[in-house]
């Protein structure tokens, strides 16, 4: 069994990255105040990739880089895949949305305690309470 | 008219609503449920959605309710001088087979109350349907397909009367035009010298016949289905889009084709292919000597692509025939020629600010 002193007490930050490229660091000091603005007023922001001017593949991987990657990933499977992994800098989402060939649709960096995507909806909830109270209702196989 | 949409950059950075917030309100997610779609993929399609609309994430919740809403705004789509292919690139795309698809979701945002092609009754019953759904004020007319200006020249006629006729009753109380396609935008081929038909585009049409409605040019031959389809739901959503001075919305034709074409970077620095499938072809070099139109045209094809986002023409190394713009068919280019295969400019090179070699030897002379 882990033993108490085992646990890391904090996950192993990313390599920190000399960031080169001045849209990298404008994008990072705007996710910095973007965070800061989380903390104080709970709103939720999200970045799309695809609207940033000028990020060519080098800038994308250098602001990949810069923001490594954090404890917790999770996948959404349906007929496409939406891969959300939290960067180093907790707070901060990196979210990936795959269509069905597995390309990149839509990616975002998400600002906020934990994307919408990840969080269940009170209806789905309703309809799964339902279910489950149908599944225990019918008789158990001999 | 146009709203006050921001520009792309603007909106990088935009609210998704309050942390404690789940996105979709208790409708949307319960028709969802009925629909049998995964809130979950929903959300990522609108995701997907507003981000090819260059719309703030903060919308999704919107496009999600228009999408999905119960009171569906009446379609009236007419069709004049065309040749369905811009009807039939939206039915291919988008499942019309039925199922509860998200694309036949969005198709199913609207109710289709007139189509010729599409729907079932025919003749008189066709025309009483257009004569009923067109009493009432409010719907969307599409049009597609462009209309002879004269009434009485005999071409054009469909249910006995001219296509004047047939549209200005239609547009008497239409809340919005939409002209689909390159004909019905421009005039098309229909218009094209010696435009025996005396072909009009339908803003032409509407400034001779004095109807001033708003209208929204979806142009292209045809116009990629998700544009069309993209239109729509900015409107159900949003209001009137942005429009250039074409009246075509920016979102989608803002830049050009050239824009984001991957053979750009030997445009601006050779070599140019100059032959189809040459080896500089092959190697992904610019089609801009075999007459590719991609500087001048002002189209999505780059970015969103064809074939739910396969490829566009240039990646099967065929250039840009300049389907989006006006006179596409007569447009004159180097040396005053027409023609897809002739490049776009004389001077070509010096015009572009490229090097002499870039396309050709550089023996002293200062003209391409
Ligand atoms: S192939 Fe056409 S669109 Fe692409 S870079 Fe060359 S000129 Fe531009
Ligand atoms: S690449 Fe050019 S010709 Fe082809 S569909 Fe796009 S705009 Fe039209």
């Amino acid at each position: 069994m882990t033993r108490l002193s085992d646990i890391p007490v904090q996950a192993e930050p990313g390599e920190s990255q000399v960031v080169e490229s001045p849209l990298v660091t404008a994008i990072l000091n705007n996710i910095a105040n973007t965070l800061a603005q989380f903390l104080t007023s709970k709103v939720a922001t999200a970045i799309d990739l695809r609207a940033v001017p000028h990020m060519d593949a080098a800038t994308y991987q250098s602001l990949k880089d810069a923001l490594s990657v954090g404890e917790v990933s999770a996948k959404v499977e349906t007929d496409v895949t939406i891969e959300i992994r939290e960067t180093q800098y907790s707070g901060i989402w990196w979210v990936t949305h795959r269509n069905e060939q597995g390309s990149i649709v839509t990616e975002l960096i998400e600002i906020t305690d934990l994307p919408d995507i990840l969080k269940s909806h009170v209806i789905d909830m309703r309809a799964g309470l339902q279910r489950l109270r149908q599944a225990l209702a019918e008789p158990s196989p001999p | 008219m146009s709203t006050d949409t921001p520009s792309r950059s603007d909106h990088s950075q935009m609210q998704v609503g309050s942390g404690d917030d789940v996105t979709f309100d208790e409708a949307t997610a319960e028709r969802l449920l009925q629909l049998g779609i995964s809130r979950r993929r929903f959300m990522s399609y609108c995701a997907g959605l507003a981000s090819l609309l260059a719309l703030p994430q903060s919308v999704v919740p919107r496009l999600a309710q228009a999408a999905t809403s119960t009171t569906l705004p009446s379609v009236v789509y007419m069709s004049f001088q065309e040749c369905t292919g811009c009807l039939e690139s939206m039915v291919n795309s988008f499942a019309f087979g039925g199922g509860t698809t998200i694309d036949n979701l969005i198709l199913n945002m609207i109710s289709l109350d007139y189509q010729e092609t599409l729907m079932a009754a025919a003749g008189d019953q066709a025309e009483a349907q257009l004569l009923s759904v067109t009493a009432k004020s409010g719907y969307v007319l599409v049009v597609d397909g462009s209309i002879p200006a004269r009434w009485d020249s005999g071409y054009f006629i469909s249910g006995e009367r001219s296509g004047v006729a047939r549209f200005r009753e239609a547009a008497k109380k239409a809340a919005l035009i939409v002209a689909v396609g390159t004909c019905a935008s421009f005039g098309g081929l229909p218009k094209a010298d010696p435009n025996p038909t005396d072909a009009r585009s339908i803003g032409d049409l509407m400034a001779n016949l004095r109807i001033s409605k708003p209208l929204i040019n979806v142009s292209g031959c045809p116009p990629i289905p998700e544009v069309i389809t993209g239109v729509i739901l900015y409107y159900l959503s949003k209001g009137m889009p942005k429009l250039d001075s074409l009246r075509r919305p920016t979102v989608f034709y803002g830049d050009t084709v050239h824009e984001d074409c991957y053979r750009k970077e030997s445009f601006e620095e050779g070599p140019l292919a100059r032959a189809f499938d040459d080896a500089n072809s092959r190697k992904g070099k610019c089609l801009y000597m075999l007459g590719c139109k991609g500087p001048v045209t002002h189209n999505a094809c780059s970015r969103v692509r064809w074939n739910q986002g396969t490829s566009f023409p240039m990646m099967s190394g065929h250039g840009c025939i300049g389907c989006s713009e006006p006179d596409f068919w007569d447009r004159l280019n180097r040396n005053n020629e027409k023609g897809f295969y002739i490049p776009i400019a004389s001077g070509s090179g010096h015009s572009r600010g490229l090097p002499c070699n870039t396309c050709h030897d550089d023996n002293g002379d200062d003209d391409d």
